[in-house]
C-alpha cells in the first residue's frame, strides 16, 4: 500500500504519525504543517554525495511562537517523532535544510523572524531564528544605527542564528561569530524555556551585554548540538568605523603560504589587522572570473599548468590574501605602514588597494564581505564544475606557516587522487586557521559522486590521523567526525543528550549525537 | 522611513516589476478550492540570456505551440533572469512572494539554482520538478549527456518524453528520475513502453523501472549509479494487446513531436510539455531511468562540451 507520506520517521508507524500530524495541525493550523511532496521537495535537495532519499523529511512544521514550539515538543515526546530544527536553512554544503536522517520532521523557524531589539549604544541585537542578515542589514540602515554586521558568504539569504549556532564565520573583526554571541532563549525537550547567562535573572537588562551569568556557562552546549531549540539569540554588532581600507596581497607560489602566515600571525594577534583575513587559493577565486571548461576537460583534477594560465588570464595570485584595516584614518595610516613594511620585506608580495584593484569582481565581493555588506558572488563556486555537488571540508590548523603548507599539500594530494580540484582558503583567526575547502563534484556523474564520497572519507581519516580535527561537517559525515574526537567526548555528549532529551526527539544524529 | 511606508513603496515597486515582466500581480490570494491545477495555470518562463537559455526557450515555445489548446495565447510569457540572483536575490524573492496561481518553468546555472531553491522554500512554493542537465565532452564519458530529475510525483515526469525526443540525436544519454511519492496511475498509462527501449523491473525492487536501448540492464544500472543486479526482468511482451495500445500511445506522441537536433531545445520541449500537463508517460514507481547507447554513436560533441543547466517547474 502506498503511504500518504513521502517518508516516515524511523520506528514510527503510519498510524502514530497520522495522530502526530493531526495534533501538529491543531497547534499550528493546516497551512503550517507541510506533508505533500510538492511542499517538501525544496527541503530535500542537498549537495552531498549520497542519495537525497536518505535525507527526505516526513513533514515540515512552520512555527511562529515559543508556545507553539513547547506544544510541538510535547507532541513529539508523546509519539516519539524526531524533529530537525532549521532557522533559515541555508547550511549549503553542510546538508542544506534536509534532516540528518530520513523521516525526521523539519521544524522550520523561518516565520519567527522578528528583530526584537537593536541597541545602538551597546551595539547588540536580539533576534528570532528566522531573521536574515538582509533583514537586519535593512533595519540597521533604515534606523541609521551606524552598526555593521559580520556574515558568511551566503549573506543576504542566511541568518545570524543558524550560522552562529553552527559556529560559522564571517570576514569582519567580528568574524568568529560565536565569540560575539551573548544570551540565548532555548526551548528544552521537556518544554521548559531556558534563558542563558543573565537572561535567567528576572528583569535583568544585562542579558545581551554579559555572557557568563553565574555557574557553568551553558551557551556552548546549544551550538552544533541537539540539546534544545534556540528561539531568541543575542549577539554583538560592530560600530561602523570612521574609515575602512580593504586590500589584497597576491603571491605566485603555493609554498609562499608559509611566508604569508608567518607574516600575518603577529599582525593579527596584535590587532594591527583586526579582521578574519582570508588567504584564498586561485581556484577558490577563479569561478568569479572563469569557467573550468575553458581550461580543461576530461577526467582528473585540474593540472597546475592550467591553474597558472587562469592566474595569468585573470590577474590572480596562487594565494590571494584579503584583509582590511578599520578605524580612524590616522589609525589606518599607521597600521598600513606596518602592514606594507611586513609584507614587502621578501619582495614576493604584490599589494593592491581598492583603488588599484579597480573593478576586479573578486576584490569587490571580498571587500563587501569585509565591510558586512550583502553579496552572493561566492555562489559562483557551484558553476566551477557544475552538477550540483559540494561539500565543505573544514579542518582547523594552527596559524603557523609550516602547518598550513602541510594541510594544503595533503588536501590537494588526496583530492587529486580522486580527480577533484583544490578549491581552498584559509580564514585566519587569532591563533588558528579555518582551512575551508569546497569539494566540488558533478552529482549527475555516479562515478564522480562515488569518488567524492570516498575522497571526503579519506580526507577526514587522514587529517584526524595527523591530529587535525574538523570543526564542522555535513550531515552525511557527522558520525565519522564525532568518532575522530574520541570515545570520552562522545560519551559526555550522549550523557547530556539523555539527560536533556530522554526520548531523543531533537535532531537525532546532529554532530553524531543520539 | 516608517515600516508602513516602506512596505507600501516595496509593494509598488514589486507590482511594477511584475508588470514589466508581463506578470500581473494578484492582490488577493485565492482559496485552495479556487486554485486551478495543471494546464489551467498560466505558465511562465524564467530565463537568463545565454545561448543555453535561448535554446531552451526555443524548445519551450515549440511545446507551447504544439499544445496551444492548453494555453490561451500559444506562446509562453518569459522574463529574463540575467545575474539577478547573485546580485539582487530580493527581486526574485519578491516575485515569488507576489505572484499567484502560476506555473513557472525556470532555467539557470548551478550558482543561481542554489539560491533559487532556497527562495522557493522560503516563499513556501510548490516544487514539482528539479532537473540537472549536463553534457560532458570527455571521450572517457560513456554517457556524455545526463539528466537527473527529482520530481514530486510521476505526474510531473518529463523523462519519458525527453527520452523519445533524444533518441533522434544519436547522442548517448541517461535520464534518471527520482519520484518523491508514487501516485497510482491509470492502468492504461502505467508501465508503458517507449519505442526503441526495452523495459525492465527489478525483482526485489519493483518500484524501480529501467528502460534500456543498446545496452544491457546490468550495464545500464551500473552506468547510472544504481546497484548492479542480475535480476532485471523484462516486463513487456510485444504480443500483449494492452501493451500494443500503450506502445501506440507513446509512439504516436513521439512521431508527432518535432525533431530536435539540439538537446537543450529537446529538454525545453519536454519540460514545458510536461508543465502544461502534457506528460506522455507516467508510471507508478519510485525511480525510473532511461539509458540509451546508439549503434551509430554521434561522437561530434563540438560546442556541446560543458553545457549544463538546472531546470525548475514550480507552482506559485
Amino acid at each position: 500500500m502506498t503511504s500518504q507520506y513521502i517518508a516516515l520517521p524511523k520506528g514510527v508507524s503510519e498510524k502514530n504519525f497520522d495522530a502526530a500530524i493531526r495534533d501538529f495541525r491543531k497547534v499550528l493550523g493546516d497551512a503550517a504543517v507541510l506533508t505533500s511532496a510538492e511542499q517538501l521537495a525544496p527541503y530535500i535537495k542537498t549537495m552531498m554525495p549520497v542519495s537525497d532519499a536518505d535525507h527526505t523529511p516526513s513533514a515540515a512544521l512552520l512555527a511562529t511562537t515559543v508556545e507553539q514550539i513547547q506544544k510541538i515538543v510535547a507532541i513529539c515526546n508523546q509519539y516519539k517523532v524526531p524533529v530537525w530544527m532549521i532557522s533559515t536553512g541555508k547550511n549549503l554544503g553542510y546538508g542544506s535544510a534536509a534532516p540528518a536522517e530520513r523521516g525526521q520532521v523539519v521544524l522550520d523557524l523561518k516565520r519567527m523572524n522578528r528583530i526584537l531589539e537593536v541597541d545602538k549604544d551597546l551595539a547588540f541585537a536580539l533576534v528570532e531564528p528566522g531573521v536574515t542578515y538582509q533583514q537586519l542589514y535593512d533595519y540597521i540602515k533604515e534606523h541609521k544605527l551606524g552598526l555593521w554586521l559580520s556574515m558568511p558568504a551566503p549573506s543576504a539569504i542566511a541568518g545570524p542564528v543558524g550560522n552562529t549556532l553552527d559556529r560559522g564565520v564571517g570576514y569582519t573583526p567580528y568574524g568568529e561569530h560565536f565569540l560575539f554571541a551573548c544570551g540565548m532563549e532555548v526551548v528544552l525537550a521537556n518544554g521548559e524555556v531556558l534563558r542563558t547567562g543573565m537572561g535567567s535573572v528576572p528583569n535583568s537588562n544585562t542579558w545581551q551585554v554579559f555572557k557568563w551569568g553565574y555557574g557553568p556557562y551553558l551557551d556552548g552546549i546549544f551550538t552544533q548540538s541537539n540539546y534544545g531549540i534556540v528561539t531568541k539569540f543575542g549577539f554583538w554588532l560592530m560600530p561602523e568605523p570612521p574609515a575602512f581600507k580593504p586590500f589584497v596581497i597576491q603571491y605566485q607560489h603555493e609554498e609562499d603560504i608559509v611566508e604569508i602566515v608567518e607574516t600575518i600571525r603577529p599582525l593579527r594577534i596584535s590587532g594591527v589587522i583586526p579582521n578574519a583575513v582570508v588567504i584564498a587559493h586561485a581556484l577558490y577565486e577563479a569561478p568569479v572570473k572563469a569557467k573550468r571548461s575553458d581550461y580543461v576537460s576530461g577526467p582528473g583534477s585540474i593540472p597546475d599548468e592550467a591553474v597558472y594560465r587562469i592566474m595569468k588570464d585573470h590577474k590572480l595570485g596562487i594565494w590571494n590574501v584579503y584583509a582590511a584595516l578599520y578605524g580612524t584614518q590616522e589609525q589606518i595610516d599607521v597600521n598600513w605602514n606596518i602592514v606594507t613594511q611586513a609584507f614587502t620585506q621578501s619582495g614576493k608580495a604584490k599589494i593592491m588597494t581598492e583603488q588599484e584593484a579597480g573593478d576586479d569582481p573578486a576584490f569587490a565581493y571580498r571587500a563587501k564581505l569585509m565591510r558586512g555588506e550583502m553579496t552572493l558572488t561566492e555562489f559562483s563556486l557551484y558553476n566551477w564544475r557544475g552538477g550540483g555537488g559540494s561539500m565543505w571540508f573544514a579542518p582547523v590548523s594552527q596559524a603557523r606557516g609550516s602547518e598550513t603548507l602541510k594541510q594544503m599539500a595533503l588536501t590537494k594530494q588526496i583530492l587529486a587522487k580522486y580527480g577533484l580540484d583544490y578549491s581552498g582558503e584559509f580564514i585566519v583567526g587569532m591563533r588558528d586557521m579555518h582551512h575551508i575547502v569546497d569539494v566540488l563534484y558533478d552529482k549527475t556523474d555516479p562515478e564522480q559522486t562515488k569518488a567524492a564520497y570516498q575522497c571526503f572519507e579519506e580526507l577526514l581519516t587522514e587529517f584526524s590521523a595527523r591530529g587535525y580535527g574538523t570543526y564542522r561537517v555535513n550531515t552525511a559525515f557527522m558520525d565519522k567526525v564525532a568518532e575522530t574526537y574520541g570515545p570520552v567526548q562522545r560519551n559526555v555528549h550522549k550523557i547530556l543528550k539523555k539527560a536533556l532529551d530522554p526520548n531523543g526527539i531533537l535532531a537525532p544524529g546532529k554532530s553524531g549525537i543520539r | 522611513m516608517d515600516e508602513t511606508r516602506r512596505s507600501f513603496i516595496k509593494g509598488m515597486l514589486t507590482g511594477g516589476t511584475l508588470l514589466v515582466f508581463g506578470i500581473p500581480a494578484t492582490t488577493q490570494a485565492l482559496s485552495t478550492s479556487q486554485i486551478p491545477s495543471g494546464n489551467m495555470r498560466d505558465c511562465h518562463l524564467l530565463l537568463g540570456n545565454t545561448p543555453i537559455d535561448e535554446a531552451f526557450a526555443k524548445g519551450a515555445q515549440a511545446a507551447c505551440t504544439r499544445f496551444s489548446s492548453f494555453n490561451q495565447e500559444g506562446t509562453l510569457p518569459a522574463f529574463q533572469l540575467a545575474d539577478e540572483l547573485l546580485t539582487n536575490p530580493l527581486h526574485i524573492a519578491d516575485l515569488l512572494t507576489q505572484s499567484r496561481n502560476m506555473r513557472w518553468v525556470a532555467l539557470m546555472d548551478y550558482a543561481n539554482a542554489a539560491i533559487f531553491t532556497e527562495l522557493v522554500r522560503n516563499s513556501e512554493r510548490h516544487l514539482l520538478a528539479l532537473g540537472s542537465h549536463m553534457f560532458v565532452s570527455s571521450d572517457s564519458a560513456v554517457l556524455p549527456q545526463r539528466h537527473v530529475w527529482t520530481t514530486a510525483s510521476p505526474a510531473y515526469s518529463a523523462g519519458g518524453l525527453l527520452a523519445s525526443l533524444l533518441t533522434q540525436s544519436q547522442h548517448d544519454f541517461s535520464i534518471v528520475e527520482n519520484f518523491l511519492e508514487q501516485t497510482a496511475v491509470d492502468k492504461a498509462m502505467s508501465d508503458s513502453s517507449l519505442a526503441g527501449f526495452s523495459s525492465f523491473r527489478l525483482a526485489e525492487q519493483p518500484a524501480m523501472h529501467l528502460y534500456c536501448a543498446g545496452v544491457s540492464p546490468l550495464e545500464a544500472s551500473q552506468q547510472i549509479g544504481w546497484k548492479a543486479s542480475e535480476n532485471w526482468q523484462p516486463v513487456l511482451s510485444r504480443g500483449d494487446e494492452s501493451s500494443i495500445d500503450q506502445d501506440k500511445t507513446i509512439m504516436d506522441a513521439a512521431i508527432e513531436h518535432p525533431r530536435f537536433d539540439n538537446w537543450i531545445e529537446a529538454t525545453g520541449f519536454a519540460v514545458v510539455a510536461t508543465a502544461l500537463s502534457m506528460g506522455i508517460q507516467q508510471a507508478s514507481c519510485s525511480n525510473r531511468a532511461f539509458v540509451h547507447r546508439s549503434n551509430q554513436r554521434n561522437s561530434n560533441h563540438q560546442g556541446l562540451s560543458g553545457q549544463q543547466f538546472v531546470s525548475f517547474v514550480i507552482d506559485v
